[in-house]
């Protein structure tokens, strides 16, 4: 055979990989700057179910304009159970959040925050843009709790 | 080896204690393999894109309690991984992801039109569209091992493969690329070189 060894395709492959599919840079910038958004003064919610990630008997769940996504985040006894109904590009929320008493909240994403409207222990927004987002809880307490960061 | 991960270890502290710099540093050595990885489950750009970005928002909610900095790229990686799999799952794709069986010698037909006109060198196009047709798995594993080389760890953490198979599992998957390039022939090289 007079083909080339397969370590020269290998090193062949790295050279076209990065000619045909580099890396954009806005990918660095936004992972540089994602390091400003850390918040050491917030107890983190932990993201622990994601109706997003669950089969139904082993059948992807088919997934219809307006049906609601369901995302559960918990930290000891606090939980927020956030509720992502999809327009369009834009979401909108409704987070319940239970164990602690609720002072205010904020959805935050990267680049921008909205105010909620309280109701109880329910926390709402509409028209948020689709993308990164976390919701930011100010208890009653003046204790700050943030949500882990979610796609939606 | 050990001094990659002390360095590793190093930066994660600089960065937990507020250093933007030495985030910075993890953030440029480790984005393009968590790119290669997203891209390799067929993530278009702008996908791919978000789901690194995820992975750099967790490791940044997460900077103080990460207990081992050796297991750093497999936490970034795993974490990538999760994050593709929730996107196609969503996007109705999984099916892409779960026909895993190990069917590494199956050509794929079911490849995605590849964009080739970038590419200057028409051997270069060839051996990308001979690279679209591999199995997928093949191209998974081909996809992180040249974003970076010796990452046999990270390549078994996102293939769930043991560690051991991966230089063989490798070798295959070139082997099977070389057959793929040489009934092109585009392998023979410098004899036609000067194909017309």
């Amino acid at each position: 055979m007079t083909g080339i060894g397969e370590e020269e395709l290998f090193e062949r492959l790295r050279l076209v990989t990065d000619e045909v599919d580099p890396m954009p840079e806005m990918v660095l910038v936004n992972a540089r700057a994602a390091f400003g958004l850390r918040r050491l003064d917030a107890e983190l919610a932990e993201l622990v179910r994601d109706s997003a990630e669950e089969e139904r008997g082993g059948l992807i769940a088919v997934r219809g304009e307006g049906d609601a996504r369901l995302i559960s985040f918990e930290t000891g006894a606090i939980a927020v159970e956030l509720q992502i109904t999809e327009r369009g590009s834009l979401r909108d929320l409704v987070a319940q959040i239970s164990g602690v008493d609720v002072g205010g909240a904020e959805v935050e994403t990267p680049t921008s925050r909205y105010p909620t409207m309280l109701e109880d222990t329910l926390v709402s927004v509409d028209g948020v843009p689709a993308g990164h987002l976390r919701i930011h809880v100010h208890t009653a307490q003046g204790r700050d709790l943030v949500t882990s960061w979610v796609r939606v | 080896m050990t001094d990659t991960f002390s360095a590793t270890a190093v930066l994660l502290a600089q960065a937990a204690g507020g250093d933007q710099r030495a985030w910075d540093a993890l953030v440029e050595q480790h984005s393009r393999l968590l790119w290669a990885v997203a891209r390799s489950y067929r993530l278009d750009q702008a996908d791919a894109a978000d789901v690194v970005q995820t992975t750099w928002l967790r490791l940044v909610e997460h900077l103080s309690r990460i207990e081992d900095p050796s297991r750093l790229v497999g936490w970034l990686v795993t974490t990538t991984r999760r994050e593709c799999l929730r996107v196609l799952r969503r996007s109705g794709r999984e099916r892409l992801v779960s026909a895993d069986d190990g069917a590494l010698d199956l050509v794929d037909e079911t490849v995605e039109p590849l964009d080739t006109r970038l590419i200057n060198d028409e051997r270069n196009a060839e051996l990308w569209r001979a690279f679209g047709r591999l199995p997928e798995r093949c191209q998974r594993l081909l996809r992180i091992a040249v974003a970076m080389p010796k990452a046999y760890d990270e390549v078994s953490a996102v293939l769930g493969m043991p560690v051991g198979s991966i230089g063989p599992t490798r070798a295959r998957c070139l082997a099977r690329l070389r057959t793929l390039v040489d009934g092109t022939g585009l392998a023979d090289g410098a004899d036609t070189g000067a194909r017309p």
